[in-house]
């Protein structure tokens, strides 16, 4: 996201949550936040529950983003990637968009079956002689167990919505949430065992020179530093060498496709 | 396979489903596309790009590089004073907060620095670094500032023993390298996966030193203590570099020679001035005492250089018999106003500027500032014995208010002071190295001014004949300044300043005396060319 993105993403954002737009120009946006933002935003404990206390209605606050190299100067925040008050609006996207339940939009008047479809976005996170991150996204098909990677890219450009569309039923689920999710631990797992084994070999052997080097000091010494000092090298050498791959969930929902998406999903896996 | 695959997130997901509610596809797909572009690669600062104001010069860029690539997180930082080894470790503990690797930190500074540590990792990295405060709980923090001398203190050192840090940073770390001290048996037993220690001055005295700095960053590198002392010497013998090889590995040594930064220009001016009759006869009669004893003759000549009230506290405070020391106190206080001083106002007062005055003794600098605020000038006084808020009052005063800033040498390590630029030594160290440590509080990075450096020399005393004798040979090792701890330490030297004051004390004539500086430096620049890569430019 560049500086000048920022601006568009803002105001999307607020619009989004029922923010009232109050000025909205280049670079500076002036927003009035709803009670709920304004909560999670602000930080201001206090005020919210002396409101409450007092059985008043809350005043939110009005706040003015700047994202314009020119107009930093004026009265407001300024906003650039990186900043704070940006990562924050960020928290709040990955904490309401970690799961979903939806259904593929489709305008046809007959009568159509939709496919049941889990999809979870994983970051994978190798760790040792160094960190790579890896974005896995894998769809199963709740029928049959069909596994399906890069799966977010083939539908991102689609629409889904929250409520069934009209005319359509759902095929309902043959595997359950928690066999897909077993599913998709073991694939990964087998794909970074074969994949991975480079690092795994650089990292090992980087870890146990480290090690052997500690050992060796407390073989030979005899003056000072116990047990507990040994322990805690080694562990902090564990920490940072020895090759651990993390999985770390981005999101995960349950996904209705229509027939023809789900077949065209199927073949090109 | 032995890999280990931490797959919590997936584990717990499957009990946790059922509580999930359901976002709209916009926010579920702005997710993923956020979380696609935070993506790390192996190779790039992924930290860079949030600090869009921050601007490395290319030496810090490879340290930084190199402390995460090659060191994995645990190095000495050993650039010279004012190359930035703040802002290195700043990026570096923010990359590492970006990639997820470090949550838990614990800063330990000296007190001074303390402030100013919490400023700049707010302001340039947005990081949340608190100073701990007394209510609350090592454990409460996620990123703490605190100084070693609060932290090594019961009851604090066993709780902050029993944390597990994901980062440990000590600021002017040489306080670590006796490993008889508290300070080192304290730092050496905290837990933490990654460690920075940065000093300016890795070694000072012996080559050990660098053992223990060592053993707490990486533990075992330079071998055991006994096998590390007899590779020394060895190595003194076979003229091998193995030692500075491996240290290499695990520390980073930038000097100011090397950087490609345009350092701004730096001016230095002597301003000569004479004693009055009445102040050089006291002078004299100190000079004359010379038989009695010679290091309390060249330690009140050195006070009353400076000031009368210095020279008086000495002689109060000694333990000749009353009436002589009656007596020499009284004939100090029929001294007139001090002419240095004087001199000192009057160029002051022309330099319409911001100025910082140095000075080694405290009651010159209480004289100096009364005398100041006689003539309307504004100034406030800086030493180590300040609290913390008094020091970030006193330097906010300077920059906004004051237009004099009088500093003794103590406290003055790691102050940023570079929207000034005239320096007064208003008494000439004897010590090259504290001399560069003062100037290094103005002559920075960040400094955009050439910078203008005056000493403030008696004609006829101990201070011209240091001015000749130290200072016009300074040019002869002005590149291996940075270096000169390490070299000291190798030729056996424990302080340059004691040593100059031998040769001064000890020498019979001039001539003697200036022949034997011009040895002493003979060697130490002779010694520069040999041994300067010992922690040298990292490779």
């Amino acid at each position: 996201m560049n500086q000048a993105e920022i601006h568009e993403f803002l105001v999307h954002f607020f619009y989004k949550r029922q923010a009232t737009i109050e000025l909205n120009e280049r670079g500076l946006l002036k927003v009035k936040l709803t009670e709920e933002l304004d909560q999670k935003l602000m930080n201001r404990p206090f005020y919210w529950q002396y409101v409450k206390k007092l059985g008043k209605q809350g005043e939110p606050m009005s706040v003015t983003f700047i994202s314009d190299e020119s107009k930093k100067e004026e009265k407001g925040e300024w906003i650039h990637y990186g900043s704070p008050r940006l990562e924050q609006l960020f928290q709040m996207i990955f904490e309401e968009g970690r799961y979903a339940e939806l259904y593929e939009e489709t305008n046809q008047d007959e009568r159509q079956a939709l496919h049941p479809w889990f999809i979870c976005n994983l970051k994978v996170r190798y760790q040792g002689s160094y960190t790579q991150d890896e974005l896995v996204s894998i769809g199963v098909y709740l029928i049959n167990g069909t596994m399906r990677f890069k799966m977010m890219d083939e539908i991102l450009q689609e629409s889904f919505v929250n409520v069934i569309p009209d005319y359509c039923y759902k095929i309902p689920p043959i595997i359950s949430h928690n066999r897909a999710i077993q599913m998709i631990n073991q694939e990964i797992s087998l794909r970074i065992n074969q994949k991975s084994s480079a690092f795994e070999q650089e990292s090992m052997e980087l870890y146990q020179k480290e090690l052997n080097m500690t050992d060796h000091l407390f073989k030979t010494r005899e003056d000072e530093d116990t047990e507990v000092l040994q322990k805690n090298i080694e562990e902090q050498i564990y920490n940072r060498l020895y090759p651990k791959v993390q999985l770390k969930l981005i999101n995960c929902g349950l996904f209705y496709l229509t027939e023809n998406r789900s077949k065209h999903m199927m073949n090109i896996s | 396979m032995r890999i280990v695959i931490e797959d919590q997130d997936l584990q717990s997901l499957s009990q946790n489903l059922n509580d999930y509610q359901s976002s709209d596809w916009d926010t579920f797909r702005q997710a993923y596309q956020l979380s696609k572009m935070k993506m790390n690669n192996k190779d790039s600062l992924t930290c860079m790009q949030y600090l869009p104001g921050l601007e490395l010069m290319s030496h810090q860029l490879d340290a930084v590089k190199k402390v995460l690539n090659q060191m994995h997180g645990r190095a000495i930082l050993a650039d010279e004073v004012g190359l930035g080894k703040t802002i290195e470790a700043g990026v570096i503990l923010k990359e590492l907060m970006v990639k997820n690797l470090v949550k838990k930190v614990l800063i330990l500074v000296p007190s001074s620095l303390i402030r100013q540590w919490e400023i700049e990792l707010q302001r340039t990295f947005y990081i949340p670094a608190t100073s701990k405060h007394r209510s609350y709980p090592w454990e409460a923090y996620d990123i703490c500032i605190s100084s070693i001398d609060l932290a090594k203190k019961e009851p604090h050192a066993s709780e902050i023993l029993k944390q597990d840090y994901d980062m440990l940073i000590i600021d002017e770390a040489h306080r670590l390298k006796n490993p008889k001290t508290r300070n080192y048996q304290f730092v050496k037993q905290i837990r933490s996966t990654y460690c920075l220690l940065l000093t300016a001055t890795p070694i000072q005295n012996k080559i050990d030193e660098i053992y223990y700095l060592m053993s707490i960053v990486r533990p075992g590198l330079l071998g055991d203590k006994y096998s590390f002392k007899k590779n020394v010497k060895q190595e003194r013998h076979e003229d091998s570099h193995a030692i500075q090889t491996l240290i290499k590995q695990s520390m980073i040594r930038n000097r100011r020679s090397d950087t490609e930064n345009d350092w701004t220009k730096r001016d230095i001016e002597t301003i000569f001035v004479d004693f009055t009759e009445q102040e050089l006869e006291f002078y004299k009669q100190l000079e004359s005492m010379n038989a009695y004893h010679s290091f309390t003759t060249l330690t009140l000549q050195r006070e009353i250089c400076s000031s009368r009230e210095a020279c008086y506290q000495t002689i109060r405070h000694s333990n000749w018999d009353d009436d002589f020391k009656n007596d020499m106190m009284q004939q100090i206080e029929q001294l007139p106003h001090h002419s240095k001083a004087l001199k000192t106002v009057e160029f002051v007062k022309s330099l319409n500027d911001k100025c910082i005055i140095f000075t080694e003794y405290k009651s010159t600098q209480i004289y100096l500032q009364w005398l100041l605020q006689q003539n309307g000038i504004f100034s406030v006084t800086f030493n180590g014995k300040f609290k913390k808020s008094k020091k970030d009052w006193m330097i906010q005063l300077f920059k906004n208010k004051a237009q004099v800033l009088i500093a003794t040498d103590a406290g003055g390590e790691g102050l940023n002071l570079q929207f000034c630029n005239h320096m007064i030594h208003y008494d000439l160290p004897w010590n090259p190295m504290k001399l560069e440590q003062r100037i290094g509080r103005i002559h920075r990075f960040g400094q955009t001014k050439d910078v203008n450096i005056y000493y403030m020399v008696l004609n006829n005393t101990i201070d011209q004949r240091i001015l000749n004798l130290l200072y016009d040979k300074l040019d002869l090792f002005k590149d291996v300044i940075g270096e000169l701890d390490q070299i000291l330490s190798q030729l056996g030297i424990n302080s340059l300043e004691e040593e100059i004051e031998d040769i001064v004390k000890e020498s019979r004539s001039e001539k003697e005396a200036s022949i034997k500086v011009n040895h002493l430096f003979s060697v130490i620049s002779d010694s520069h060319v040999e041994e300067r890569d010992i922690a040298n430019e990292s490779s």
